[in-house]
């Protein structure tokens, strides 16, 4: 069982992905901004961290740089939650160091896939 | 992190300052628990400072995480270790380890006993 | 269907859309009075892109097909191939409206795409250059005749920052089939010594053979987050190898299908159980359960005082365990510090339901934007006091009547710029909206410096319907109270504003129903003001206990302006078989309340009850009962929610002596008393 980090601006996005993983046994934390994100990434090690790429004050991409500019989320799976009509978003999340993306609209099943997928 | 207790050398060659190679014949390490990414720069340190002994004996037996980084440094201090005339050997091996290992083709490589799983 | 039940967001994904169409709103506002800034049309994209995100995963598919393509519009916008104009801001403005129909209709459970709603989306799809539709997924290619499939991998040194690790990727291969590891080798570069390897780099590169008759899209499927990251080459193994292959197939299909068991029994496992509680929880029906944000110092303030009673309530009981009479003092202390324990928590738990009233004022940039260009007008909004908090219910029902005032002053109010021009006064007409704390009531005053009140035009008005007779001298706050009589208007000819059906006096009786009062103030030529006073909260009501009869009635103070005994020969029989008394050079009407309510053994003469003036939108009247017993908060209950509406009941409360007691609406029995000397 895994600690995972939502960040998100949206209360029912991260409602539903935090319910969703916590009835998966996971433990996990919220945040609605990337810079909450941030601080919450400093207090704990979280293994996986799933991040939005449209949000106010910190967006996701910026979130991502920064956690990959800490040394304790070098090999930190982190997930962009993205549509796909924005594959420049997809590619710009991945030169900031995101693992991989979650193509939203996505369902708590394929929420858990790609989740098992990432923590193997 | 996987500090202060991993690294343990037997008998009386203890002491870090004999460094003229091959003064120890034997070294071990007691690879920790977590041994992913984050605990390769602490392991890389500690595997250089063991690289001149005639034998490094590797305990995994408390091996929990593993992922490419580790087996990869593995397999890089295996080479090292070759080069420098020691060999590597194994006073324990978890199978989280035998399993990452055999997954990345490195069973042979490491001289690890097959994976039981895989 | 998902194992996760997800109408249990579906509240607040409502409201965070309904939040986030009230920011694009003011966004969009914003842009149109010529400020061409990126954080607004950020904020803009975000929202609908939210909202696009949310109603897709929520299973809302007419609103997410809708916001798709406004989001795509808005997306053109934000790359900065597509200007603002006012006509793209007019466009999304009513895709915000469109969008709010949707959302509430989506909640409600209704069909929510109309012929409307497939207008306005096929009119932002035209305006959107290249193909919006979502690109269909790609087909999955029909699983080939391939044995299986040889992959070349190497990392690209990176590749192990990104958190993808290669351990992972060849656990999912072996899902798909045998995993044959066939060469693993350190790529050309690798640093030559352990010294100068970086641990975090990737040097590693493998040749694999994986035995299995999937399609490649199952291979790239796993590699797709790898894109930039690794040097791939996929290619078909050569079937010389396919006799070899069938054994290994089947045996690795019977070990992942035990483990694919094992995954779907855990979703199951752990999802199951409270969701379906939740259910059962939630009527069946998408019953509306209303919710409340409230700020984290309200609810920190809370628990401080929870602290502090429970500090009170164990030093009482400290003291009850073995009381003496010299302790009477303590135990006094003890008990008033009880009383300012409880009241401080009942005003704080009163405040969680308050909220600030900008939250309404913030719908009226965009009503007068769009009144403007209807009417031709010229309006400049002034918004003071946003920061006012309202009871919630009270927020909720009285945005339709400030609406209504808000049309109405810009309607008939303010006149056209010509007009305006003409008499001296400045094109723009100002329309202020203030609010503010008045004792224990909330005022909120519309005002305008348009024309005022036609006092000829409202007296010919009246005099035509009926509602006054001739030659009937009338005070100008009776003149302006006629605007507020049942069916009255002055329009010449009903705008297409006036012409929606609500009245001024819709607009009184909204504001009563809130226990609250309108009235109007108005100098012709300079303007008028309207102004709501509306209590703090309607959950509690400081009254004066009376009896009358049996029965305890309770009077809100806030309507009370004096009690007093009169002698019998005091009051004076009318004609119509009313009673009036003198009162501060005024004559007025006595309501025997025991006839009113119909109660028994009550006092019927007037010397030997009491007699409690009260007042009502300036109208006052005296209220007899038999005694007053005191003064009482008291926590409303509603008698609608409980039994039914009662004319002149506002509801009901319960006594300290655990008795129930009616609360007396003042103006429904002012009202009463004026029906029946109409009688």
């Amino acid at each position: 069982m895994a600690k995972i980090l939502a960040v998100d601006d949206s209360a029912s996005m991260r409602g539903m992905v935090a319910f969703t993983l916590r009835g998966a046994g996971h433990e996990v934390f919220e945040a609605e901004n990337g810079e909450l994100g941030l601080d919450a990434a400093r207090a704990t090690a979280y293994d996986l961290v799933l991040a939005d790429v449209n949000m106010p004050v910190m967006d996701g991409i910026s979130m991502v740089r920064g956690l990959r500019a800490m040394g304790a989320y070098k090999g930190v799976p982190i997930l962009m939650l993205t549509t796909e009509s924005h594959t420049e978003k997809k590619m710009e999340g991945k030169a900031a160091g995101a693992t991989g993306w979650l193509v939203k609209p996505f369902d708590p099943e394929q929420l858990l896939a790609t989740v098992k997928r990432v923590l193997g | 992190m996987a500090g202060r207790r991993a690294v343990k050398r037997q008998g009386s060659n203890t002491k870090a300052g004999t460094a003229s190679p091959g003064a120890q014949a034997e070294a071990m390490v007691l690879l920790p628990a977590d041994c992913r990414i984050a605990a390769q720069a602490a392991l890389k340190d500690q595997f250089s400072a063991v690289a001149d002994a005639k034998v490094v004996v590797l305990n995994g037996g408390e091996v929990e995480r593993v992922d490419t980084a580790f087996l990869q440094l593995l397999m890089l201090f295996r080479r090292e270790l070759d080069g420098r005339g020691g060999s590597l050997s194994w006073g324990g091996a978890s199978d989280v380890l035998t399993e990452g290992a055999c997954l990345l083709g490195l069973t042979q490589v490491l001289d690890l006993p097959a994976a039981k799983l895989a | 269907m998902s194992a996760v039940d997800l109408t249990q967001f579906h509240k607040t994904f409502f409201e965070e859309s309904h939040e986030g169409l009230d920011a694009m709103e003011s966004a969009l506002l914003a842009l149109d009075a010529g400020s061409i800034d990126t954080e607004l049309v950020h904020t803009i994209f975000r929202s609908a892109h939210s909202i696009k995100g949310g109603a897709a995963t929520f299973g809302f598919a007419d609103v997410a097909a809708f916001t798709h393509v406004a989001e795509s519009l808005l997306e053109e916008v934000r790359s900065e191939r597509r200007a603002v104009d006012p006509q793209l801001v007019d466009m999304l403005l009513r895709s915000v409206d469109c969008l709010r129909v949707m959302l509430r209709r989506s909640s409600a459970g209704q069909p929510v795409a109309d012929a409307e709603s497939d207008a306005l989306r096929a009119e932002l799809l035209r305006l959107v250059s290249g193909e919006v539709e979502a690109a269909s997924p790609p087909t999955t290619d029909t699983v080939s005749a391939v044995s299986g499939w040889k992959i070349d991998f190497s990392a690209l040194p990176h590749l192990l920052q990104t958190g993808n690790d290669p351990l992972r990727l060849f656990r999912e291969l072996q899902q798909l089939g045998r995993l044959e590891v066939v060469r693993v080798f350190l790529v050309e570069g690798t640093p030559a010594t352990l010294a100068d390897v970086d641990p975090a780099q990737c040097y590693m590169g493998w040749e694999l053979h994986l035995h299995a008759a999937v399609a490649r899209a199952d291979i790239d499927a796993v590699f797709d987050w790898l894109d930039g990251d690794c040097v791939l080459d996929v290619s078909p193994l050569p079937t010389a190898e396919a006799p070899a292959q069938d054994t290994p197939v089947q045996a690795t299909d019977t070990t992942a299908a035990p483990q694919a068991d094992v995954a779907a029994q855990a979703v199951v496992a752990g999802a199951t159980d409270t969701p379906v509680q939740v259910v059962r929880e939630t009527p069946a029906a998408s019953a509306e359960t209303s919710s409340i944000r409230v700020d984290i110092d309200k609810i920190d303030g809370l628990i401080n005082m929870m602290g502090e009673l429970v500090i009170t309530q164990s030093m009482l009981s400290e003291i009850g365990e073995n009381f003496q009479l010299s302790q009477l003092a303590i135990l006094r202390e003890g008990l008033a510090q009880l009383e300012r324990n409880t009241r401080e928590l009942q005003e704080s738990v009163m405040r969680i339901r308050m909220l600030p009233i900008g939250s309404i004022f913030n719908r009226f940039p965009r009503l007068v934007r769009d009144l403007e260009r209807k009417l031709d007008k010229r309006v400049k909004l002034e918004l003071h006091g946003e920061h006012t908090e309202l009871d919630k219910t009270v927020l909720e029902k009285i945005g339709d009547p400030l609406v209504h005032l808000v049309r109405n002053a810009i309607d008939h109010g303010l006149e056209s710029p010509s007009r305006r021009k003409a008499v001296g006064k400045s094109e723009t007409g100002t329309l202020k909206l203030n609010a503010y704390h008045e004792g224990s009531n909330i005022v909120v005053q519309i005002s305008d410096d348009g024309a005022g009140l036609n006092r000829d035009a409202i007296t010919a008005k009246a005099l035509q319907n009926g509602l006054i007779g001739a030659g009937q001298n009338l005070s100008d706050a009776e003149v302006a109270d006629l605007i507020f009589q049942p069916g009255f208007s002055t329009a010449a000819h009903a705008t297409d504003l006036s012409g929606r059906g609500v009245g001024m006096d819709v607009v009184r009786r909204n504001v009563r129903d809130l226990g609250g009062s309108v009235s109007v103030r108005s100098v012709s030529g300079k303007g008028s003001t309207f102004t709501i006073a509306l209590p703090l909260t309607l959950a509690i009501v400081d009254g004066l206990v009376t009896a009358v009869g049996g029965e305890r009635y309770i009077v809100p103070l806030i309507s009370i302006v004096e009690s007093l005994r009169l002698t019998a020969s005091a009051v004076r029989k009318v004609a119509g078989g009313g009673e009036v008394f003198h009162f501060r050079d005024a004559y007025l009407p006595i309501m025997r309340l025991h006839r009113s309510f119909a109660c028994n053994e009550a006092v019927t003469e007037v010397e030997r009850g009491i007699v409690v003036v009260v007042e009502e939108d300036g109208r006052r009247v005296g209220l007899l009962v038999d005694d007053l017993l005191g003064q009482q908060q008291a926590v409303v209950k509603s008698l609608e929610a409980h039994y039914r509406r009662v004319q002149g009941i506002s509801g009901a409360t319960i006594l300290s002596d655990g008795s129930v007691a009616l609360i007396v609406d003042v103006g429904g029995v002012v009202h009463m008393g004026r029906q029946s000397k109409v009688a």
